[in-house]
């Protein structure tokens, strides 16, 4: 069985194809970065415009790469949220419009459940596992007990880990997206060179908060001459990336140590930062799965993969689900 | 040979089948926003009604702007699956002409607006056919029409709410596939018209 997995929900454009044995045939990833890169961050207009232009180009693409045709395709799977409604439909309605021409069914699915289960396309990763998606729209912790049933039980309660770097980013002036040049820059300072708090959430000891943070290194940039500034960009790099990840590294052993599990997992687009791993694998008793870098950041084999095991559990879905810029896990507890 | 119709982009949409060119059962909804997840199960109920198979679809016609810019995406993704699997030509409407089967036996030139946001639209203006000019134009100074160059003219337009208002006529289209189209057969060539640029996106912003 060959699954078409469709992912546009935010400024990727996306198309895979995985066959049922969790096999990647093909994986092919149109990125806009550059288009949103002069604007600092993602225009929603612009990422839906782009992804109708790119669609069909992707898709093409990916079935040239997996040497399959349309007909050999049996099952499509779309992202159907969370994300930029705008962006998401375009998805949607292009799969839903394959799903008619090819009479085959559709399978709308959670982009979160696509981060979750991704590991699982390359590693054998023990169950119940803690799910860490870690990226510039979602920083959240999710007991995957099997396939189908999450709970989450660790969030942010403000910016998401990678919107802290980016926004840090900007202070200092490195583009959008910033984590990569910030994780290249921090290798070459010192963590210690500036000491930052470690942030408490008093409502739920379980949360966590990146704004915090964010208002503590702007005052110490906001305090540096534009010359120390650029003398400094190292160590600040190092100084704020090890105080971000030494918040989510406190949480997951607190998550560990309440939710005992086999493994803990990490996905989304900061999952690609080795100091991240690194940070996790040293200071948690369970063993830490990332997926390879192609599959940790938005793609679309996750989304194929997720959609076989659901099309598997509950069959297809009618033409006219809906589509949510806020979908929440906890709809998924079903299977 | 039947052909399919996909009017996305006003604020009420419709969805029909047409043999030889007439229209044979159409499904109409009035609020854009309620009929976006349900465009491609309407078509599919369709199909299934009139027992059509999709290989006896000879043109898919998409309504492709001036219009809400959601509906526009969401008509042009539907229709390059289309062009991308069956080669099916597709033919783009512009929304000015589509409307305007609307109106009958007018001499003069017609003024119509679209709204393609909560605040703005485009005013075209049609003459024997031809759509003459059209205007990015804030809704607010159509309705106070001294601002945009003319007092008391009849303006029409498919939006209800507005219509209700001073100076509107409501218009409904009649179903009549128009003679002035383009037809494309790749998917390349399947762009909307009508967004506004990069800059003026950003700049409303």
């Amino acid at each position: 069985m060959n699954i078409l997995g469709i992912e546009t929900s935010c400024d990727d454009t996306a198309v895979a194809v995985v066959n049922s044995d969790g096999e990647i045939l093909s994986n092919v990833l149109s990125s806009q970065t550059e288009f949103h890169a002069k604007y600092g961050g993602i225009v929603p207009e612009i990422a839906s415009r782009k992804h109708l232009e790119l669609i069909s180009h992707v898709c093409f693409e990916s079935l040239e790469k997996a040497q399959i045709k349309w007909s050999d395709i049996d099952l499509i799977s779309v992202t159907k949220g969370p994300g930029l409604v705008g962006s998401l439909l375009v998805g949607v309605e292009y799969a839903r419009g394959l799903s008619v021409v090819l009479k085959k069914p559709i399978k709308g699915i959670n982009h979160m459940e696509g981060h979750l289960l991704s590991p699982l396309l390359t590693q054998k990763v023990p169950f119940p596992y803690m799910g860490l998606v870690i990226s510039g729209g979602h920083t959240e912790f999710v007991l995957v007990e099997k396939s189908g049933k999450y709970l989450k039980v660790s969030s942010t309660v403000d910016d998401a880990c990678g919107e802290s770097l980016d926004k840090f980013g900007k202070q200092i002036g490195i583009l959008y997206p910033a984590g990569p040049l910030i994780e290249k820059l921090a290798i070459e300072g010192n963590s210690k060179a500036y000491q930052f708090p470690l942030p408490k959430v008093k409502k739920d000891p379980l949360a966590m908060s990146f704004s915090g943070l964010k208002t503590s290194v702007m005052h110490v940039i906001t305090s540096l001459s534009s010359e120390d500034l650029l003398k400094e960009k190292q160590n600040l790099c190092a100084s704020y990336q090890y105080a971000l990840f030494r918040h989510v590294l406190v949480t997951a052993k607190k998550v560990v140590l309440k939710y005992p599990v086999r493994a803990l997992t990490i996905s989304g687009g900061v999952s690609a930062n080795m100091n991240l791993y690194k940070t996790l694998s040293d200071g948690l008793s369970v063993p830490v799965f990332k997926p390879a870098k192609k599959l940790s950041t938005d793609n679309a084999a996750m989304i194929a993969y997720a959609g076989f095991l659901r099309f598997k559990a509950e069959g297809p879905d009618s033409l006219n689900f809906e589509v949510f810029s806020n979908l929440p896990l906890a709809s998924y507890n079903t299977v | 040979m039947f052909d399919i119709l996909l009017q996305t982009v006003l604020a009420s949409t419709e969805i029909s089948l047409y043999e030889n060119l007439k229209v044979i059962e159409s499904i109409k909804k009035s609020s854009l926003q309620k009929s976006e997840n349900t465009f491609v199960f309407d078509l599919y109920c369709l199909m299934q009604k009139q027992k059509i198979d999709i290989k006896d679809i000879g043109h898919v016609w998409v309504v492709n702007g001036p219009g809400y810019f959601t509906g526009i995406r969401t008509g042009l993704a539907i229709s390059k699956t289309f062009v991308d699997v069956l080669q099916i030509p597709i033919r783009l409407i512009n929304t000015f002409q589509w409307l305007e089967t609307g109106i009958s036996d007018c001499k003069d030139t017609i003024k119509i607006f679209i709204p393609s946001s909560a605040r703005e639209g485009y005013l075209g203006f049609i003459k024997n056919s031809v759509l003459e000019e059209t205007f990015l134009v804030l809704t607010k100074d159509v309705l106070k029409q001294k601002k945009i160059g003319f007092e008391n003219a009849l303006i029409y337009t498919n939006d209800k709410e507005l219509a209700e208002q001073k100076n509107m006529t409501y218009i409904e289209p009649k179903f009549t596939l128009p003679s002035v189209f383009e037809e494309v057969e790749t998917t390349r060539k399947v762009i909307p018209e009508y967004f506004r640029t990069e800059d003026q996106l950003f700049k409303k912003q």
